[in-house]
């Protein structure tokens, strides 16, 4: 397994590079956190408010997280010409995306370590028995999300207006697992349940549609 | 009939594939203005069966005449999704610059009548409803569709100059394409899973209908199929022509270069 | 009515406003095309010289 191995060095790599400028990923949290009490302001929302609000204002912050951050992790291949000499390398372009994919993956998911506990405290989320639950979703459907968002940040990148761009091509594609997601955690935050499983089926079936998709296409979108 | 079929036949499906075969993309576009008129003829007659001959449903009222355009848009929208992602395809395999503006063109097409289906849909609704927009199944994922569309030819038009632009464009028409079912069946599971906040009436128009609306409805759906098939084939000729001509201008300028 | 005949009205602005557009479109085209075929003639008439 070649493939796979070039993959984990991309991801090390990747995680190094993260690693050795955690504020990146840090003023990335509070971003996500602001979105968060933000969302407090503009709806000035009652007690009874704040807790069916704050799945959504969850999945919002994740989603605007992410879109500048896909941006980031991909723009840092293109400095230097980085990308260039990756794609000298005879690496899959599958393999390629996979590790970047996988890295996006986890750097999401080290900001919704901060961000979860904290809008749980702010928007008054009674997390107690369903955090389980809620852990698994979320990561869920981070994977889905990280493999659309690192497809298009490849995209977007070969634009003129790559910032502006990305948002308009990955949120109406990323809106099957932003409902599953939504769906999921709203069953078990208002709802009594019985559906959480269908959306968690769900959204990992997306998880495997879109990434097959993706690692597939992926070296189409990379210029040779 | 055999002798005109064999006559059309592609003398090799390999020639075909790589460049729709050029008899046939010829036959096609000296059809186009037959196909053009025929088109013409056809909407009149639709609009004249709407207008005139199709009796006013009982409990909508005017309002109902809409269904006439606003189903067939969507079908239109519906046949140039499928024409972008088998352009897109046949693109990624062939890499033939034919398919790219078939793709290219299909989309602005089905963006130019995904509009209009919401349009007329909102116009719709109003007096069904009471309101333009509600977030129903069908609206939603239309919706979406129009957003993805948008973003297709957004990046046709932001795209930088020295990359493969048809070659990513493709892509995303295949992923589009993709998601375009995924995106109805998850906005439809949304939306029977959550209680509907509005009660809808006539939701399902096309279950009984009435033979007079029948007709009516199936008239206007080859009409509309046949204006697509003008647009399509006008504007990829169009296409064609703007980049032969600049083939031509170019060796014309290198000659002028040459003299001096 | 109302919503019926705006229906109708917006329906037919988009479709004759694309097929403005292309008609104009096409203008330019054959505007362009006359061009190349002077500098044609001009070229044919420059090498009956030479």
């Amino acid at each position: 397994m070649t493939g796979l191995r070039s993959a984990a060095a991309i991801l090390a790599k990747d995680v190094r590079l993260e690693a050795r400028r955690v504020e990146n990923l840090a003023t990335m949290a509070i971003f996500a956190v602001l979105v968060v009490v933000v969302f407090v302001f503009a709806g000035d929302p009652t007690p009874e408010d704040l807790s069916r609000l704050g799945p959504g204002a969850l999945w919002v912050s994740l989603l605007f997280a992410g879109a500048i951050g896909f941006q980031r992790w991909f723009a840092q291949e293109e400095r230097n010409g980085a990308l260039q000499g990756l794609l000298l390398t005879p690496v899959d372009r599958g393999a390629l995306f996979i590790g970047k994919w996988v890295g996006a993956t986890l750097f999401l998911l080290a900001i919704e370590v901060v961000l979860v506990p904290v809008a749980s405290m702010l928007y008054d989320l009674q997390l107690g028995a369903v955090w389980p639950k809620l852990t698994l979703v979320m990561v869920i459907v981070t994977i889905g999300y990280a493999a659309l968002g690192t497809f298009f940040a490849a995209i977007a990148a070969h634009t003129t207006a790559g910032q502006l761009l990305l948002p308009v091509l990955l949120f109406p594609l990323s809106v099957p697992i932003l409902l599953s997601g939504a769906g999921a955690s709203q069953q078990l935050m208002t709802g009594d349940g019985t559906a959480y499983w269908d959306w968690v089926g769900l959204a990992a079936a997306f998880d495997v549609i879109f990434g097959t998709v993706c690692t597939m296409t992926f070296e189409y979108v990379i210029t040779e | 009939m055999i002798s005109s079929i064999k006559k059309w036949w592609p003398r090799s499906w390999r020639q075909f594939w790589t460049t729709l075969d050029g008899r046939t993309y010829h036959v096609l576009l000296h059809m186009r203005s037959w196909i053009g008129w025929l088109a013409v003829g056809m909407m009149v007659a639709t609009f004249a069966l709407v207008f005139w001959w199709v009796p006013l449903e009982s409990i909508q009222g005017y309002p109902q005449k809409i269904f006439y355009i606003h189903v067939p848009s969507a079908w239109l929208m519906y046949s140039a999704v499928g024409v972008v992602f088998v352009a897109s395809v046949m693109y990624l395999w062939q890499r033939t610059q034919l398919w790219d503006i078939f793709a290219r063109c299909a989309a602005e097409i089905g963006f130019l009548f995904c509009s209009l289906t919401l349009v007329t849909g909102m116009l719709w609704g109003s007096p069904i409803w009471g309101k333009p927009w509600v977030w129903d199944a069908r609206l939603t994922s239309t919706f979406v569709l129009w957003l993805i569309y948008l973003g297709y030819l957004l990046f046709r038009m932001l795209a930088r100059r020295d990359i493969e632009v048809g070659r990513i464009a493709a892509v995303i028409g295949i992923v589009g394409a993709i998601d375009v079912p995924i995106i109805h069946l998850s906005v439809q599971w949304w939306r029977t899973l959550h209680p509907l906040p509005v009660v809808m009436i006539a939701n399902d128009p096309g279950g009984g209908l009435p033979t007079s609306m029948l007709v009516t409805l199936l008239v206007a759906l080859v009409s509309f199929s046949l204006v697509f098939v003008y647009l399509l084939t006008q504007r990829v000729w169009q296409e064609r022509t703007i980049e032969n001509l600049g083939l031509l201008e170019a060796i014309l300028d290198r000659k002028a270069e040459h003299a001096t | 009515m109302r919503y019926y005949l705006t229906a109708y009205i917006i329906f037919w602005s988009g479709l004759f406003l694309y097929l403005a557009w292309l008609t104009g479109r096409q203008a330019w085209l054959n505007r362009r095309a006359a061009g190349l075929v002077e500098r044609l003639i001009a070229q044919g008439e420059r090498g009956g010289e030479s």
